[in-house]
């Protein structure tokens, strides 16, 4: 401060810094603020981190997003926002921003900027070379669900379509294969049923492998707005937040929740909980899993996932007893190795109890990201664009059709998954990549291989806002995209609810939306006249509809943008037919209230299997199960975002730790906040202890926010979902000595 | 087409990348999409039941009523605090930790802590500062913060138990929580009251005498939540409620217990502190001498103690956020130590000047001399106790009567003798060591915590075995320099003593006050470095 010219007086009661603090009372429609921050309009667009899709409003001065407050008439997030949510916009600036394209000389590793004319011929080039030599399938692209959904259809489209790939997969295979699976072959759709209004609706709650006091903070709002003081029933091997707000804590072992799930099901059928009419009426397959409950005796489930038997009875007759339950399940579930049939033992608790299409009920997979709803079904990779099938030659006339591209450019055949593309670069048949908006090199499970091999790699494309991330040092060349808040799409959350994100925040320097980087690679590859209707992503969104149209995820009744901004974002379904009643969406819809599901024959299956042992269980040199997960509400996923936040950063411990228990920590002489090492078959690594009973004897858990803890996590995937397993791999930890 | 109508169409059609860069620059939302200025979407409905409903009576007051149950640990209410009242980037005024069960039998459970200011009855803060710049609120009870009568002296950081107060280093004040009194008084929730997903906070109206008397008869350790510091101490009127701290939770510790860090070192208030300890030891000791014995007056020894002290005043500026406004520092003298500190050594530097002076001018009359002396001397361990008050006051364990009054006593003398030995000739070479001595005891306290820093079980209040492990890890380098520094400064001392070094003698005594200078500075820098006490769930965050 530059002391004023006048005489300091003895006392100052007010002046220039009481002033900095000074707020002004309401303007439109929001809350006071301070004087400094005063907008001159807002506009509302939804949170661009996870999938419960939270609406925020800009604060806009001189066309500028300055600032921003929760959306309070939102239907979401009704005026509230988790710490990322308040910080989205600061995270745009930040020092390590790419704002041109940049090349890496392989043969010094140094990096130099380059024209955007320049980086896009060197990516046409060189991914061309590739494929005239190697063939068209040598090249691949890993995308996102971080981006909208209209860059989704786009780039699909772009790779598959225009370049010819044939193998393309999406960062939602870390966190939402495994549901996606599930559903289709229970329901005949990936259909997520639910409405946020379940968690309010519900007498019993039952979260399995879900913390969403951490992982969705403001969907634990819509939990403690239930008014039915309702059960809260939590299976997770830690007493996480939301274990320790349950009212009922099932600390499993780890990945014996098939079990656990399976000996739920068999009191139930003997409580004569089983909703006889709707199974008779609306599933299949419900004798043969009644027969195979047979083998889930209480004593065998008790054995193998540590609960006592009382508390599992006393779980099952709260569930029985309750007359709305809803089954709610995350990554506990989702990453595992066999996470789809875990996820269909939850699916089959709710077909088998009747609750589904209800108020408060449901089988009901809680997403990962913002956009991975949007990636499921548009995204052109595992599937083709709108939930279609590439090897159904009705489906691709139609999306042929629609897209006004002929029909020989649509593969006829399945895209390799995530793990097989990355698997394939060691083969030698993966030769170049292209990876958006996400960051391998740290979150792909097993990271010292897929470092390795990332680097075999003929040619590495990185698409990214910044250029620090593992995965973009490692590219050879990096596009520099523009980020949420700073680009125009949807995102479909959780519940199936489509909502808009705006252009709100200059991109800085020559930073292009996804979108436009997609044009401009089209037009370069010579195959812009595809998709020259695309001029803008509303575009996109038009042909979206079209592709939809007699899915279950129809959306061709929603008119445009700005109906889903009127109205709250909007679920799908909604079809022409439904937008011919000329009533407005209802805010809170459920799928299958007329138990009718996506099979041919309408009916929902009783899929399941026998329980898998966990292929690297503790042994005498590595005695530790490793679990991991979410660290804290203010880390998102590889921290590329939130770590540039000043006020995030303050919210989590600076340094990685792993969580130990007491007795474990007093028996290895491992004090609190003391470094130790953490070693696995596949690495070793130095981290803090932090002591806490709320992890059980003979486990660890480590967030997954820091990039060292997949140099211990073991690669092995669900067989169905392809979905990687990383909360279970065997380690070891001793106290750090460094150096005497 | 000719390569001479290239850069024609370029100037005319904007190529697609031109296009692209264009439209990325433009902002749409506001054209696109109707404003949303219409809604009345401020979500009064949902904070409206977690405001008082009642007009406060007299002696009732505003207080922060936390429900732990539904504290899920989100911390949207820190970012929502910084958000909506345009903090600076690393601003928060309130906080989260978490208290955690640490032992081998307890159940598990971690429990999240919100914590910003506890609008105290009896604010340490408050009586604390020396330039009056907080004021409670008659009606409300809120403790407010007069920013622009601020001068970034930071006691306040010290004096408040919860660690509420920070200061800011680009503002060169301290700021804190005023319970969004603006909102208050416009009927809004503060921010993160309305933040709050889970309605975990709320604004109640506590009973004052209610307050007192739940924070100060019932056990002395009575605190807001587990490990916070005890509430006798400010009377703090924040409330937390949960139906899930029983007994059996008693163990529960936040990582503010049993992980210490380094704390800031205060390198201008390390210089303060022992160029004044210097300063008054050394005209006690001249004193001494020239009372009790026959010497002539020392005008050189007085015009060197006399320096030391006017520097070592002048350092404590550098520690003020705002060093020109130091003049308003007096102003808290009914209740701050700090302010009696700056009167006191005012007066002392002023008097020691004059004293100096009255030499110069005077050197052989020495019936003035007496009086003033015993004047300087007397209002410098006046001086020296308020630095000593100004800490023992925060009621931190390691900073208390005795540990502070031996140290700053002990640094006192030892720092006293050196000084006097180096400037003046002929004074017998015991005194060296034994000034020598008295300055390496002063740090007797900490040689004890750094012993007890070994002890593998570390109970969370142990402050000792805590500031111990500290000096182990983190600030085992300074601590060592410590140590090598004294067994230097005694071994030169005791050479003195012993081996007539002729004319380098006068060199050596003034390099052995320079090195017990910089050891007193070491070990006052570790006295702030190496502090460990009771600290709220959060505050290290």
């Amino acid at each position: 401060m530059i002391p004023t010219l006048s005489i300091p007086s003895l006392v100052q009661k007010n002046g220039p810094l009481t002033d900095q603090l000074l707020l002004e009372p309401k303007t439109l429609g929001l809350g006071a603020l301070p004087i400094a921050m005063i907008p001159d309009s807002t506009t509302n667009m939804v949170c661009g981190y996870c999938s419960t899709g939270c609406g925020l409003k800009i604060h806009i001065k001189d066309g500028q997003a300055i600032n921003l407050t929760p959306t309070a008439d939102y239907p979401v997030n009704l005026g509230m926002a988790c710490p990322k949510g308040w910080e989205a916009l600061r995270v745009l600036q930040s020092d390590d921003r790419a704002t041109t394209p940049r090349i890496r000389n392989r043969d010094d590793g140094s990096v130099r900027e380059a024209p955007w004319s320049e980086a896009v011929k060197l990516f046409c080039d060189r991914f061309k070379d590739i494929q005239a030599k190697h063939g068209n399938d040598s090249v691949a692209f890993i995308s996102t669900g971080q981006i909208p959904t209209e860059e989704m259809v786009f780039l699909g489209s772009l790779a598959k379509f225009g370049m010819g790939m044939l193998h393309g997969d999406g960062n939602t295979r870390q966190c939402m294969a495994t549901s996606v699976i599930a559903y289709k072959q229970s329901f005949g759709f990936d259909a997520p049923p639910f409405t946020y209004s379940d968690f309010e609706q519900s007498d019993a709650l039952v979260f399995v492998g879900s913390n969403p006091c951490i992982g969705h903070p403001i969907l634990w709002q819509r939990v403690l707005r239930n008014k039915n003081n309702p059960a809260l029933i939590v299976a997770d091997p830690r007493k996480t937040e939301t274990a320790m707000a349950a009212t009922e804590h099932l600390a499993i072992k780890p990945k014996s929740d098939m079990s656990l799930l399976y000996g739920l099901a068999k009191l139930l059928i003997d409580l004569g909980a089983v909703d006889s009419h709707f199974v008779q009426n609306h599933t299949n397959g419900f004798e043969a899993f009644r027969n195979h409950l047979q083998n889930f005796p209480v004593h065998r489930v008790c054995e193998e996932t540590g609960i006592s038997a009382e508390q599992l009875t006393r779980v099952a007759k709260t569930i029985a007893n309750a007359k709305r339950a809803s089954f709610w399940w995350t990554m506990g579930v989702n990453q595992s190795y066999q996470g789809v049939r875990t996820a269909q033992a939850i699916i089959n608790l709710a077909l088998m109890t009747g609750n589904i299409g209800k108020p408060g009920t449901g089988a009901n997979s809680i997403t990962g990201q913002c956009n991975a709803m949007g990636s499921r079904l548009f995204s052109n990779t595992t599937n083709l664009l709108g939930h279609h099938d590439f090897t159904n030659p009705v489906h691709r006339e139609k999306v042929a059709s629609v897209l006004d591209i002929p029909l020989e450019c649509i593969p006829t055949q399945d895209s390799w998954a995530y793990d097989q593309i990355i698997s394939e670069i060691e083969s030698g048949k993966i030769r170049g990549l292209w990876i958006i908006a996400t960051n391998t090199a740290h979150s792909w499970i097993q990271s010292t291989r897929v470092r390795e091999l990332l680097s075999k790699l003929d040619f590495l494309v990185v698409q990214d806002m910044y250029t620090t991330t593992h995965t973009a040092q490692l590219a050879d060349l990096l596009l520099p995209a523009a980020g949420w808040g700073e680009k125009e799409g949807t995102f479909i959350n959780s519940e199936r609810r489509i909502g808009v994100i705006k252009r709100v925040s200059r991109a800085p320097g020559q930073a292009l939306a996804d979108f436009s980087i997609f044009r401009l690679i089209a037009d370069a590859w010579g195959c812009g006249d595809l998709f020259s209707n695309w001029k803008n992503a509303e575009d996109v969104f038009q042909t979206m509809k079209e592709l939809s149209r007699d899915q279950p995820c129809d959306i061709s009744g929603i008119k445009d943008y700005s109906m889903l901004d009127q109205h709250g974002g909007i679920q799908w379904p909604w079809s022409l037919e439904d937008s011919k009643r000329d009533v407005a969406p209802e805010q809170e819809r459920r799928l299958f209230a007329d138990g009718l599901f996506f099979h041919s024959d309408g009916r929902a299956k009783f899929i399941f299997a026998e329980p898998q042992p966990m292929p690297e269980p503790a042994c005498p040199e590595f005695p530790f199960v490793l679990l991991t997960g979410r660290g804290s509400v203010s880390q998102w996923h590889t921290e590329t975002r939130t770590s540039k936040s000043p006020v995030l950063r303050s919210l989590y411990p600076a340094e990685p730790y792993v969580e130990i228990h007491p007795a474990d920590a007093v028996r290895l002489a491992i004090q609190a906040g003391q470094q130790v090492i953490v070693r696995s078959r596949r690495g070793a690594i130095v981290v803090r202890a932090a002591v806490t009973s709320t992890v059980q004897k003979g486990q660890l858990f480590m967030p997954m926010h820091d990039a060292k803890t997949n140099l211990l996590t073991l690669e092995h995937v669900d067989p169905y979902s392809r979905q990687p397993s990383y909360k279970d791999c065997s380690v070891d930890i001793q106290p750090w000595k460094h150096n005497g | 087409m000719s390569i001479q109508l290239q850069p024609l169409i370029a100037l005319t059609q904007p190529t697609l990348l031109e296009l692209l860069l264009q439209e990325q620059g433009g902002l749409s939302a506001v054209d696109s999409f109707a404003d949303w200025h219409e809604s009345n979407s401020i979500h009064a409905a949902t904070y409206q039941a977690l405001m008082p409903a009642l007009a406060l009576k007299t002696g009732q007051q505003y207080a922060f009523e936390v429900d732990l149950d539904a504290c899920s640990g989100c911390k949207a209410c820190v970012v929502a605090c910084h958000t909506l009242n345009g903090l600076e980037e690393n601003e928060t005024w309130r906080k989260v930790g978490a208290l955690s069960s640490q032992s081998i039998t307890a159940l598990p459970i971690v429990q999240h802590v919100t914590t910003a200011c506890h609008h105290c009855v009896d604010p340490a803060c408050l009586n604390g500062c020396p330039v009056k710049a907080y004021e409670k609120d008659p009606l409300t009870g809120i403790v407010r913060h007069l920013d622009d009568q601020c001068i970034g002296c930071k006691y306040c950081t010290m004096m408040c138990p919860y660690e509420v107060p920070q200061y800011s280093s680009t503002l060169g004040i301290v700021r804190k929580c005023d319970m969004c009194s603006q909102r208050l008084g416009i009927g809004e929730a503060p921010a993160c009251v309305q933040a709050c997903p889970n309605q975990a906070i709320r604004i109640a109206i506590v009973d004052v005498s209610k307050v007192i008397a739940n924070s100060t008869l019932t056990k002395a350790t009575t605190s807001l939540v587990l490990t916070a510091p005890p509430s006798r101490i400010t009377i703090p009127t924040s409330s937390y409620l949960s139906t899930q701290f029983g007994a059996t939770t008693a163990d529960l510790l936040s990582s503010e217990s049993i992980e210490d860090k380094a704390h800031e070192g205060h390198l201008p208030l390390v210089a303060m502190i022992v160029l004044t300890q210097a300063s008054v030891g050394m005209w006690f000791v001249l004193a001494v001498i020239e009372l009790a014995t026959a010497f002539s007056t020392h005008l050189f020894a007085a015009a060197f103690a006399t320096t030391l002290g006017f520097v070592g005043v002048n350092a404590a500026l550098l520690h003020l956020g705002r060093p020109w406004l130091a003049f308003r520092a007096f102003l808290g003298w009914r209740t701050s130590w700090l302010s009696r500190e700056a009167i006191a050594f005012g007066l002392f530097v002023s008097a020691a000047m004059a004293a100096t002076g009255l030499r110069l001018i005077l050197p052989q009359q020495s019936d003035l001399h007496g009086p003033i002396q015993i004047f300087v001397v007397a209002i410098g361990i006046v001086a020296v106790s308020c630095t000593g008050m100004i800490y023992i006051a925060t009621r931190r364990e390691l900073w208390g009567h005795l540990r502070t009054g031996v140290d700053f006593g002990l640094s006192m003398i030892g720092l006293g003798l050196i000084g006097a030995f180096a400037s003046i000739e002929g004074l017998p070479s015991f005194l060296l060591i034994i000034g020598v001595l008295c300055s390496m005891l002063a740090a007797t306290a900490k040689l004890v915590d750094y012993k007890q820093g070994k002890s593998a079980k570390v109970h969370w209040d142990d402050f000792s075995v805590r500031s111990g492990r500290v000096l182990r890890t983190e600030l085992a380098v300074p601590w060592r320099v410590l140590w090598i520094l004294q067994v230097i400064a005694l071994l030169a001392s005791v050479s003195v003593c012993m081996i007539d070094f002729g004319n380098t003698k006068l060199f050596l005594s003034y390099s052995i006050l320079l090195v017990c200078l910089l050891a007193q500075a070491i070990h006052r820098w570790l006295y702030f470095a190496s502090i460990a006490y009771r600290r709220m769930p959060g505050a290290s965050t």
